[in-house]
């Protein structure tokens, strides 16, 4: 296994959703936070949590984007993901937040739910700012 | 004696301290600001006609001065003081910070003749720096508009102050002597020391009892405890607090927090006077603090304590039990007032806190606040231990939520609670 570095869960991550035609946004902000990775497709949303370790802060983070995203994950080194408790899936699962392995390049592991906690004034607001980004 | 809020000034507040006049009792004015933005403080204070005092900051020039620089040069408010404090501070324009040694003669004893110099240049600056406001063009249209600085003079002069790492040591003896030689040359004004001190000396009663014994006959009294945070205290910083106030208060002056939140509203049983703190920030403060803004935050009243918007928002989403939480003060209630209530939670607060602007966070506090105090003057000890009881109770209560922060637990409630035990 190749010592990976939070730039490299990025790039992969970034090639992952780009194949998939989504727009790229990194450290987008919500409220004073910023979201590692914001994928953007027509009216769809997905959000990227991603972490080199603490999976328990990811996953807080990725519930909070569930308010502005269709689709929300974190994405983890695959070792991580190995040697992790099923704690981590359980939790996940449980919120409705997928998975993303990252080892060299990037593959889904758990899907993500649909979010059913969209604040539409919140989640427009959001994508009026990543559309001026856009610009 | 009513209990006494003061505001910290800085510029982004200036529309809340006008608007909200009647929710606090006075203003607190840190001297480097009076020092750079002098009309508008004159300005402010003759608009809400508050009572004020100036916090002289003396202790910023004995700590490490990159603690007030801004790409390694001293930020322009601090320039201006030290411009207006003059020797010895100018010193520290090279980067070096104020110590005991250059207040010490030869023989090192304190060189009372320089600390009493210092101390009539400090104590004269909060007096007269009003009727020197800014340059003249801009005092031209002050007294164009009926501004004039005459008659704003401060409630009580501070003593210059520092910051003592342990009860006994040089910097707690310079303070003291500051204060001494400071009481000497107040005139007619009433003269406040500040303890500014780490938070060892709640441990040690029999340091507090000297400190109270050092301390005699002054007017008043501010402390400062170094970074005491009100949700992390510990049970024994709570019996010293309380015993500190309790002992400085057998002198029947008055008492104040330099920084604070709940706990010192709480205080005011056991005989604090009152407490300074900015709008929505400033509950505690390490005198290492370099400064920089933070993002909204918003005051949960059965809390007692702030969270970010962020986290406000997603706690009220989380359910509808949450949501009949929300804050009825005069500010959220305007907003309450056109969301139908019909709305599922998570929409609600989407629509809440997208209607929330930064004065809204900042009103909203200062009417809770003035809320929270006005009904503690009011309740008897066993009535504020019920009232404690019924937050905890809610707190119990709520629907959790990922990432929810430690601010939603109720331990600092519970451990509050020891004050009235």
């Amino acid at each position: 296994m190749m010592h990976i570095r939070e730039e490299d869960l990025r790039c992969a991550v970034h090639d992952y959703f780009k194949c998939k035609n989504y727009s790229i946004f990194d450290e987008h902000k919500l409220f004073a936070r910023k979201i590692d990775i914001v994928a953007k497709r027509r009216n769809e949303i997905i959000t990227i949590e991603l972490k080199m370790r603490a999976w328990e802060r990811a996953i807080q983070q990725a519930y909070l984007n569930q308010r502005v995203s269709n689709y929300s994950y974190i994405a983890l080194p695959e070792n991580i993901l190995n040697n992790s408790k099923s704690r981590l899936f359980d939790e996940a699962f449980k919120n409705g937040i997928g998975i993303i392995s990252v080892n060299g390049s990037a593959k889904q592991i758990m899907g993500a739910k649909k979010s059913n906690q969209i604040q539409s004034c919140l989640r427009s607001n959001f994508i009026k700012s990543l559309s001026s980004e856009e610009e | 004696m009513d209990f006494k809020r003061f505001y910290r000034y800085d510029f982004a507040s200036t529309r809340i301290l006008i608007d909200q006049v009647t929710k606090y009792y006075g203003i607190a004015i840190s001297a480097q600001i009076l020092s750079y933005t002098p009309t508008s403080v004159v300005q402010l204070l003759h608009e809400t006609k508050k009572p004020f005092f100036i916090d002289p900051m003396t202790f910023v020039f004995a700590r490490d001065i990159d603690n007030i620089c801004r790409n390694n040069k001293i930020r322009k408010s601090y320039q201006k003081l030290i411009e207006d404090y003059g020797e010895p501070f100018t010193n520290c324009a090279s980067g070096t910070g104020l110590t005991p040694s250059q207040f010490k003669k030869g023989d090192g004893e304190f060189d009372l003749s320089l600390i009493n110099k210092v101390c009539r240049n400090l104590l004269s600056y909060q007096t007269k720096k009003f009727g020197v406001a800014a340059d003249f063009t801009k005092y031209n249209k002050l007294l164009k508009k009926g501004i004039s600085s005459r008659g704003i003079s401060p409630s009580f002069l501070v003593a210059p102050y520092f910051y003592a790492n342990q009860y006994g040591d040089d910097y707690y003896k310079l303070s003291l002597t500051f204060a001494q030689e400071s009481k000497k040359i107040k005139g007619s004004f009433d003269l406040y020391p500040v303890i500014c001190i780490s938070k060892e000396i709640l441990w040690n009663e029999p340091q507090i009892v000297n400190l109270v014994k050092d301390y005699v006959d002054f007017d008043g009294y501010m402390i400062w405890i170094d970074s005491l945070d009100e949700e992390t205290i510990i049970p024994q910083q709570l019996i010293g607090l309380k015993s500190l106030i309790e002992k400085l208060s057998a002198y029947r002056k008055p008492i104040y927090f330099m920084y604070g939140g709940f706990l010192c509203d709480l205080l005011s049983k056991f005989g604090l006077s009152g407490y300074s703190s900015g709008i929505c920030y400033g509950e505690k403060r390490s005198v290492d603090a370099v400064g920089g803004g933070a993002g909204n935050r918003y005051y949960i009243p059965f809390v007692h304590l702030k969270i970010s918007e962020d986290l406000a928002n997603a706690f009220f989403a989380r359910s509808n039990k949450n949501k009949s939480l929300m804050c009825t003060c005069p500010i959220c209630s305007k907003i309450h007032n056109y969301l139908p209530p019909s709305l599922d939670s998570q929409t609600y607060s989407g629509r809440f806190f997208s209607e929330m602007d930064f004065l809204d966070y900042r009103r909203h506090f200062l009417n809770v606040k003035y809320e929270e105090m006005t009904d503690i003057e009011t309740m008897t000890n066993a009535q504020i231990n019920l009232k404690l009881d019924s937050d905890i109770q809610k707190l119990i209560d709520i629907d959790r939520f990922p990432g929810q922060p430690s601010e939603l637990d109720s331990r600092h409630l519970r451990l509050w609670k020891i004050l009235f035990s």
